[in-house]
């Protein structure tokens, strides 16, 4: 089955000093949900009477799939040495 | 289990390494692990390369900093077929946009069915692109 990813790995700052924090995305994805059905009901309405006609199913499957597929997406970004406030930054997605 | 991942395990679990180097290691070897499922419809096909890497580093790394991003293949694979759905006006308003930054692709030519063909050439790609200031943009499949 496809799923979103559940989990954002976050870490700020190189080792040994760096701060680690795990995302909960899948509460996200559920808070998501719930407050995106009303505006889903209207862009399925909108999407209908568009002048290009957008196939909506066939779109949000596939927008489904594509923000399902960032799983294993890895963002490091590393500052400049002399930049000495700012810090490493790691996003991974799970 | 091959070889050098179960060398890798076993370090691990020695403590020699710690949890993350391990991670980056099995990684780099290309191993699949419990949280990476292949995507039904969208499976990669046996050595075909699983992620698109962008690196951005320089010779000077107290000038600039550095840049290191992964991404799925099949990430790719959803964008295309994502963007097969878009209707003709829109991809004339992309071929047009493209052409103006100089760019003469015409994007409605990618077709989902010639996907595999594309990202099966794709993990023979390599972009290295040097600076003037010394930074260096790395594009490769791995």
């Amino acid at each position: 089955m496809r799923y979103p990813p559940m989990l954002a790995r976050v870490a700020v700052g190189g080792p040994p000093r760096a701060f680690r924090l795990w995302v909960p995305l899948f509460l996200v994805w559920a808070l998501l949900l719930v407050l995106l059905l009303p505006l889903l009901a209207v862009a399925t309405l909108a999407l209908a009477l568009a002048p290009r006609r957008w196939r909506f199913g066939p779109a949000a499957r596939g927008a489904w799939v594509t923000v399902c597929e960032t799983r294993g997406t890895t963002i490091e970004l590393s500052p400049a040495h002399g930049q000495p406030h700012a810090r490493d930054l790691t996003i991974s997605l799970h | 289990m091959n070889e050098e991942r179960l060398r890798i395990l076993n370090l691990l679990a020695a403590g020699k390494i710690s949890a993350e180097e391990a991670d980056r290691l099995l990684d780099a070897l290309g191993a699949p692990r419990a949280g990476d499922t292949a995507s039904p419809g969208g499976s990669a096909a046996p050595g075909s390369p699983r992620y698109l890497r962008v690196v951005v580093e320089s010779d000077k790394p107290d000038q600039t900093g550095k840049v290191n991003v992964r991404v799925p293949m099949n990430l790719l694979r959803a964008g295309v077929r994502l963007a097969a759905l878009l209707p003709a006006g829109v991809h004339e308003q992309i071929n047009g946009a493209l052409r103006e930054k100089g760019v003469d692709f015409d994007v409605s030519r990618i077709k989902p069915e010639n996907l595999e063909e594309i990202v099966e050439h794709l993990g023979e790609l390599t972009v290295d692109v040097e600076g003037d200031r010394g930074e260096r943009v790395r594009v490769y499949c791995e």
